[in-house]
């Protein structure tokens, strides 16, 4: 007679997290090494990057978003900063770009080992503009050419791209692949770009499918805590079989969630909606503020920002990859304009079933946050959701007050509670 | 200043900033339309050829609370961004048929969403080049002012036409060049042209009709040339950093009175920052584009990949004899923040004394920026 199937703990089908740390160490070991190995590496920002192009001409890219953000994650944020300030960067500048200048000053050390200076600065001008003023830094105090991609604004309010968008960025890209040639020596192999572009086109619908895991009730992962382990591949590790094969075991790992009824809280009471960058230095005090109360995330805008594959507003094609990797490009998230980004969390409440909304608004990033006041309004006075926009920084510790948070988060699910009428 | 020639450009520059009387009196008047931009830079020949007043908002220096506009913007943005904002909410902004933002940086942007949520009008963002070595800049920006221009023409209820655009090309032209004549004598010699002065001048430029400015501008070159105040034993200060939200002039005038003159600064920067557009040749918006492009003045808010900014501000400091520069920084503003770390580091290595000063719009005491200014001039005059 067949054995009936063990019962499979949430432990038990917790290991991408595990997978995707094993990923990240062998990519900072790899940076670490890249001195040594002579191998060049390219800086690069998380949104609208074209990875794929890079990859094409073996740069190694680096993300100073993605090393600063796992720096502060080790608590390392501090003693950068303040390099950063005694510098004379201001204390209202963006932290990110302050840990990443800091981090390749001389004498500096961090939480995650050295940090190679840049070879090239590939500037995706998408959802951001301190990105510009960022490289810049760079540009001026180590002497690094820029190699610029200006990818336009989704400025239309019912979110049309004009042709002439697409033709800009289509056309800059061209131009980007003959600098990469110049930069690396190495001739531009299209057939490379292509299976390069398809690997990331495969590994894009997968992770698509894991994120719509969360419109299961209950969900079997929490779209924004743990969206943030697993989105790190999509971002560092697109276009190759690795990165693949480990949407592919999360899927398979989510999938086995459902069927065990297991997730990241022992059970679901709340299905909430986040928007924000989260609070890297607090990130699991920050999640257990919410966990406590058995809420679980069942969509987020952050794990997006890399782009927004789940409204179909991009997808990459090898037939067409210069032509694709620009609709990519302008379709990140914070390129997208406020009243884009505010319908936008209205449909995941519609499609995903959410109680409440929670806005993380970060003092240092007015990208994400301005005009987060103003979702608010709209998603709670015009339509009746509840939301709760509550304010931290990404990397900085000093703007986080665990008490108040606390009692926020505490006295909104109070409220929510009575709402929902399940006390 | 004449007794008429000040009182035109104090009453303009004064109902720019909350009234926006001579908007409606002008509407009245012309019939026409009038649409609102929010700093740097605006093509205003695009409006102006279509009959529509362009006028530049400059935000409201404590002229309103900010109550309303900080719960829907974040506290950590910049004032230029809440008051205008406040204005929208509040009323203030009614007489405009349309409100352009650009890309100057992520508040103005953002800010050009949440305006439009919150407002039944014409609301669009041009989006300026920044890759403007690429050999696609111009034509994306010619097909992007075409957009504009279609936006700007459904206000209007007409079309862009090419010889009125042309036309509106050359009136502007002489508008900037009459600003750069009035910055190139502030330069020389400006002891005959107090910073407040100069402030109501230029600040006029926002919401005057381009060609009532024109010709008072001349008349006001004209009478301030003939002047023949005595220069003092100041020293000569370049300002850097005020290019959107606007310095309070008493900020100003405590930096004059504390021993400087202020040669240089970048209020309203965007109304002279263009060199002239080319009249001939059968595309007049593309010339437009190129002149844009084609422009190599640093501008913070604009990024060209062919502009050494750090090369830039050494020649300048050269050529405007400055003793010495001082950085005025509105709170919150990211793009003048990064610059001055841009712009410091070759002063430092050129021993050019600098200051840095923050500032809002809305700030009004000073005493701290005394005692600060006091410091660097003494410190300059007896080295
Ligand atoms: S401003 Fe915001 S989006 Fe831009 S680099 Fe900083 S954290 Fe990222
Ligand atoms: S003052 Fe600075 S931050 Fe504010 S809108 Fe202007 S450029 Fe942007």
């Amino acid at each position: 007679m067949p054995q009936p199937a063990a019962k499979l703990t949430f432990k038990d089908l917790d290991r991408a997290k595990y997978m995707q740390g094993g990923m990240i160490k062998e990519y900072f070991d790899s940076l670490t090494n890249s001195r040594a190995n002579g191998t060049k590496v390219a800086y690069a920002f998380v949104m609208a990057n074209p990875i794929e192009l890079l990859k094409s001409f073996d740069f190694l890219p680096l993300y100073p978003e993605i090393t600063s953000l796992n720096i502060s994650y080790r608590g390392g944020a501090p003693p950068l900063i303040t390099l950063a300030e005694e510098a004379g960067y201001s204390t209202d500048a963006c932290g990110y770009v302050k840990m990443g200048v800091a981090a390749t000053m001389p004498g500096a050390s961090t939480t995650i080992g050295n940090v190679p200076g840049p070879d090239l600065l590939l500037l995706s001008y998408s959802g951001c503009q301190i990105y510009i003023h960022w490289w810049e830094q760079f540009h001026y105090q180590a002497g690094v050419p820029i190699v610029l991609l200006d990818i336009p604004y989704v400025r239309d309010f019912e979110g049309r791209v004009p042709r002439h968008d697409i033709r800009y960025v289509t056309g800059q890209l061209e131009e980007v692949i003959a600098r990469l040639e110049k930069a690396s020596g190495k001739r531009f192999d299209e057939n490379r770009l292509k299976e390069t572009v398809r690997l990331s086109a495969e590994a894009w619908d997968l992770w698509r499918q894991c994120l719509e895991m969360g419109k299961l009730r209950p969900t079997p992962f929490d779209a924004y805590f743990e969206s943030i382990y697993y989105m790190a591949p999509i971002t560092f590790a697109r276009g190759s079989q690795k990165c693949v094969d480990f949407y592919r075991f999360l899927l398979e790992e989510l999938k086995s969630r459902a069927e065990h009824g297991v997730g990241p809280t022992a059970e679901e009471r709340y299905r909430l909606v986040f928007e924000g960058v989260p609070n890297y230095p607090f990130f699991k005090k920050f999640w257990g503020l919410f966990a406590q109360h058995n809420a679980r995330s069942v969509a987020s805008t952050y794990p997006k920002v890399a782009g927004l594959v789940d409204t179909g507003a991009f997808r990459l094609n090898p037939d067409k990859p210069l032509e694709s990797l620009a609709e990519y490009m302008i379709h990140a998230y914070c390129n997208w304009n406020m009243p884009l980004r505010t319908n936008l969390i209205e449909k995941y409440v519609r499609d995903y079933k959410a109680d409440a909304v929670i806005l993380h608004s970060i003092k240092s990033c007015r990208s994400f946050s301005m005009g987060e006041g103003d979702m608010r309004e709209y998603l709670a006075v015009e339509k009746g959701i509840p939301t709760l926009l509550v304010e931290s920084d990404h990397v900085d510790p000093r703007y986080y007050s665990e008490a108040q948070m606390k009692n926020r988060v505490d006295a909104f699910f109070e409220t929510l509670d009575l709402r929902m009428g399940a006390k | 200043m004449q007794g008429s020639l000040a009182s035109r450009f104090e009453e303009a520059s004064t109902d720019s900033y909350t009234t926006f009387g001579l908007v409606s009196k002008w509407k009245q008047e012309t019939k026409g339309k009038a649409v609102g931009y929010f700093p740097v830079y605006f093509p205003e020949e695009l409006a102006d050829s279509m009959g529509i007043l362009p006028v530049s908002l400059q935000g409201a220096s404590g002229g309103v609370s900010l109550d309303m506009a900080t719960a829907h913007t974040q506290s950590f943005v910049c004032s230029i961004s809440r008051s205008v904002f406040q204005m929208a909410l509040q009323g203030n902004l009614e007489v405009f048929d349309g409100l352009i933002f650009s890309n100057i940086c992520d508040v103005a942007r953002n800010l050009s969403g949440i305006t439009k949520r919150n407002m039944a009008k014409y609301v669009d963002y041009i989006h300026f080049p920044v890759n403007n070595s690429s050999s696609h800049a111009a034509a994306y920006l010619r097909d992007e002012y075409l957009r504009i221009g279609e936006g700007l023409a459904n206000v209007a209820g007409t079309r862009l036409d090419a010889e009125k655009l042309r036309a509106s090309i050359s009136l502007h032209n002489e508008k900037r060049r009459l600003l750069r004549r009035l910055a190139a004598l502030r330069r020389e010699r400006p002891e005959i042209i107090p910073y407040a002065e100069w402030y109501s001048v230029i600040r006029a430029s926002a919401v005057m009709p381009a060609s009532e400015y024109a010709s008072a501008l001349a008349s006001y070159l004209d009478e301030a040339s003939a002047r023949t105040s005595k220069s003092m034993d100041k020293i000569r200060v370049a300002v850097i950093g005020n290019f959107c939200e606007q310095i309070p002039v008493m900020l100003m005038k405590v930096i004059e009175d504390a021993g400087c003159y202020v040669v240089n600064d970048e209020a309203l920067i965007g109304n002279r920052w263009l060199q002239d557009v080319r009249t001939e040749g059968d595309d007049p918006v593309l010339s437009l584009a190129e002149a844009y492009i084609g422009n190599r003045e640093p501008l913070t808010v604009r990024f060209h990949p062919e502009v050494d900014k750090q090369e830039h501000i050494e020649a300048f400091v050269k050529s405007l004899r400055a003793d010495g520069v001082i950085f005025c920084t509105p709170k919150f503003c990211e793009p003048a923040l990064y610059d001055y770390m841009i712009y410091k580091a070759p002063l430092e290595k050129r021993k050019t004394p600098y200051l840095h000063l923050e500032y809002e719009e809305s700030s009004s005491s000073f005493e701290h920026v005394r005692t600060m200014a006091e410091t660097f001039a003494e410190s300059i005059l007896f080295d």
